[in-house]
């Protein structure tokens, strides 16, 4: 191998190389534009990737995969780095030759030292390598030192208002059977719905059918409070009323079959909490005695015939519709219906002993989900305001082909042509007789019609 | 070396021919010297012009002179003739010039007892033929050196006559005085291996050629090359190496010239209505040997062929009118061609520096 040679496989590394590093460059650049928005996307869209950030540099690798593969596919092909070394060197042609044709007495006519072929090997351009990743990288390092952003306190997670509601509807369903126990059936009923409502709205946003679903299930379990809180309330009443026929104030009005309805009405509610569960269970919070005089009621069924135990039963009667009507409040908070036993039918109903609210167009009837609050009596704003005059522009004709064709002095007496063409020609005929007569005069030419008239 | 190459690259060339010594070198060289050297004495400061006059001797090429009147066209052609030892004929094209006054036309004549046809060859059947105010004669006329031109042969009632070798047209035309002439159609011209333009002298030119020439008389010239030399130079040409990288920069730069092919200039695409044919790469090619023959080199170097592309090209492209609006001529186009096509195919990486 001649001397030639070798500096021709170095000339050809050295290209190569150069070859890939552009490449390279180029492709870095690439990457870093990428890498600086992605960058950008952590610090501005998402602050908890920032801390993966460092991972971005590995990146780089396949970037420079990328490079070598190109570089390969373009590399200069071996007659150019041929070509450009011989121009390199000034043998205008003789080496390209010799490369091609073997000659030794023009092979001596080459240069020989190695300081002369070494001198003509190109040198990398640092400058200029480097010219293409200058923007990018300066993007990039805008990017990082660009501060984060504070990521939201609270967050706002899909289905959290479906889970708020179906959660409303368990806590409703649980008061109801504190104070009202439902049946087996249809406590699986509702508990099976509220459930799939949970599963549906754990993805999904809300729909206006679901919240129609929770509106109905919200609705049942409130009639169901209001059933019991109507019950409580007469049970209250017929107490009342027998306390005070036993103090002997409208004793004589009632006669016996009275008496025995409103010991009945008075006992119904202690049945209906009887039947399901154990008058302790039901009412742990009461005295003893007043458990032990409930238990004895429960088990006669009416009232006792003597006095003092009566009044004591119904004083241990009182005590227990009390206890039942503070569950009720309680239970009525819990109804996110309600508005925490504050809506205009819950008002005072059972909290406040009366049920009236004094309130207008409240009769318990659901209206959708437009319903919306209503003031009556106030006027509006405008009332009684003075009415304000404004002059109109002056009037002109509705097209500047139109021309009033004569003025007379009483209405033309023209009968429209009886072939008169309909539809499209009825405009056209539409110019002359009564249209004519009937169109409006414009304001600038009244007094001028004014004057004419009042000569004559 | 040369297995290397071959090994990677695997086309290069393959001629047979081994290449010219450096002692061959140097003696063709020294020949091509002494004809330039007695050219000068006709022709004074004029240097380029003569060296493009040899080189397109050595390529075999014809030539086209074309200059105002008084600058020694004709007397190049003539010194040439006289320092080559040549057999020389001059026609001078008129516009009532007949093709048989140039090929020559078959004569009855009495022989042998009897009559027959006897073909008298004309002016054309000389190794060099100054064909004078070319453009001159009638399309009719001109057109019947095509076949001399191209296959140096003349056919003349159906009969086929060889001309001598080497055959060389030389001609010449005077851009001015247009008046009842006819161009050269782009098929004459294409068969012209060079269009020269000779241009004016400088004063100290003038001086000198005021100083050496008695009533305009040219010196006497003694014959330098013989056919044989000659014969023996072309040969020599002939084994001048061409390097692929630079075949591919002729290709390059012809296939430039065509408004068509993407890869050409704008101007080109703008300008130009026709590029160069086939024939232009070819005579481009033998020019630039010949060139580097005369620069006593063994093979073509990307300045031989910026040395001769001009002069090969010019005349081979056709121009719009919209690049005679905007001051455009074949010899600019040219010009750019040479800056705009890279002589080497790829370039060095934009990362390297020489």
């Amino acid at each position: 191998m001649s001397k030639a040679d070798i500096w021709i496989e170095r000339y050809r590394r050295r290209l190569a190389w150069g070859q890939f590093l552009q490449r390279a460059a180029e492709t870095t650049a690439i990457y870093l534009l990428m890498a600086g928005a992605v960058v950008l996307m952590m610090k501005l869209g998402g602050p908890r990737y920032w801390q993966y950030s460092p991972w971005l540099l590995i990146g780089v690798l396949p970037m420079l995969g990328i490079a070598a593969w190109r570089s390969e596919q373009d590399i200069v092909p071996y007659r150019e780095s041929i070509a450009l070394l011989d121009r390199q060197i000034q043998a205008d042609g003789l080496l390209m030759t010799l490369s091609e044709m073997s000659d030794e007495e023009w092979n001596e006519k080459l240069p020989q030292g190695d300081w002369f072929w070494k001198s003509h090997i190109p040198k990398f351009r640092l400058g200029r390598l480097l010219k293409p990743c200058r923007i990018p990288a300066l993007f990039v390092i805008g990017a990082c030192f660009l501060p984060l952003r504070p990521e939201a306190e609270t967050k706002i997670l899909a289905g959290t208002v479906g889970d708020e509601a179906t959660q409303d509807l368990d806590e409703m369903l649980e008061a109801v059977q504190e104070i009202a126990p439902l049946e087996e059936e249809e406590e699986q009923e509702i508990q099976q719905a509220i459930d799939e409502l949970r599963e549906e709205t754990e993805h999904q946003p809300l729909t206006h059918e679901k919240w129609e679903t929770i509106d109905s299930l919200s609705d049942r379990l409130r009639m169901k409070i209001e059933s019991q809180a109507a019950s409580v309330s007469k049970a209250q009443s017929a107490l009342q009323t027998l306390g005070g026929s036993e103090g002997g104030v409208t004793l004589a009005k009632l006669d016996a079959k009275q008496m025995q309805d409103h010991e009945n009405a008075a006992l119904e509610t202690l049945q209906k909490a009887g039947a399901s569960n154990t008058i302790a269970g039901k009412t742990g919070n009461l005295s003893a005695a007043t458990q032990k005089q409930l238990q004895r009621l429960l088990k006669d069924g009416k009232l006792s015939s003597d006095p003092s135990e009566r009044q004591a039963q119904l004083d241990a009667l009182d005590e227990f519709l009390k206890s039942e009507n503070e569950k009720l409040c309680k239970a009525r908070e819990k109804c996110k219906s309600c508005k925490g036993g504050k809506c205009s039918s819950c008002q005072g109903a059972l909290c406040n002993g009366n049920g009236n609210c004094n309130k207008p167009g409240r009769g318990g009837i659901t209206r959708g989900r437009g319903d919306a609050e209503m003031a009556y009596g106030d006027e509006s704003d405008e009332q009684g305001s003075k009415f304000k005059e404004i002059a109109l522009p002056p009037g002109y004709l509705d097209e500047q082909s139109d021309q009033i064709s004569k003025i007379t002095l009483a209405a033309p007496n023209e009968t429209p042509v009886e072939s008169t063409a309909r539809g499209s020609f009825r405009t056209f005929f539409a110019e002359s007789g009564q249209e004519v007569w009937k169109r409006p005069l414009s304001p600038r030419h009244r007094q001028v019609v004014k004057g004419y008239f009042s000569k004559q | 070396m040369s297995q290397s190459v071959d090994r990677e690259v695997g086309v290069a060339e393959k001629s047979g021919a081994p290449l010219l010594t450096p002692q061959e070198v140097e003696s063709s060289q020294q020949q091509l010297q002494s004809l330039l050297a007695g050219l000068e004495q006709a022709i004074i400061g004029q240097r380029n012009l003569l060296d493009l006059v040899v080189i397109c001797l050595l390529a075999r090429g014809h030539m086209l002179l074309e200059g105002l009147p008084g600058l020694g066209k004709t007397e190049l052609v003539k010194s040439l003739s006289a320092l080559l030892g040549l057999q020389f004929r001059r026609v001078q094209f008129t516009p009532d010039l007949l093709p048989s006054d140039i090929v020559g036309a078959p004569i009855l004549e009495d022989q042998g007892g009897g009559r027959r046809l006897v073909f008298h060859r004309g002016p054309i059947f000389a190794n060099l033929l100054l064909a004078d105010e070319i453009n001159r004669a009638t399309p009719k006329t001109q057109s019947a050196l095509l076949e001399a031109m191209q296959e140096r042969r003349a056919t003349v009632l159906g009969e086929t006559h060889e001309l001598p070798d080497p055959f060389f047209v030389l001609a010449t035309q005077n851009p001015i005085e247009l008046e009842g002439t006819y161009p050269l159609p782009e098929a004459q011209l294409d068969r012209f291996t060079f269009k020269i333009q000779v241009e004016g002298v400088s004063s100290d030119t003038l001086e000198a050629i005021i100083n050496t020439r008695q009533h305009g008389r040219p010196p006497l010239l003694q014959e330098v090359l013989s056919a044989e030399q000659l014969s023996k130079l072309f040969a020599q040409c002939d084994r001048v190496h061409l390097p692929s990288a630079v075949a591919n920069y002729i290709a390059r730069l012809v296939t430039a010239t065509h408004p068509q092919q993407p890869s050409s200039p704008d101007e080109v695409k703008r300008f130009v209505r026709f590029g160069a044919s086939p024939r232009a790469a070819i005579a481009l090619a033998g020019t630039a040997r010949a060139s580097a023959l005369l620069s006593g080199k063994p093979n073509v170097g990307f300045s031989d062929v910026k040395r001769v592309a001009s002069s090969v090209l010019s005349h081979r492209l056709i121009l719009d009118y919209s690049a005679r609006l905007e001051g455009w001529t074949p010899r600019t186009m040219v010009d750019r061609l040479l800056d705009v096509v890279s002589d080497v195919g790829r370039p060095l990486p934009e990362a390297l520096t020489t």
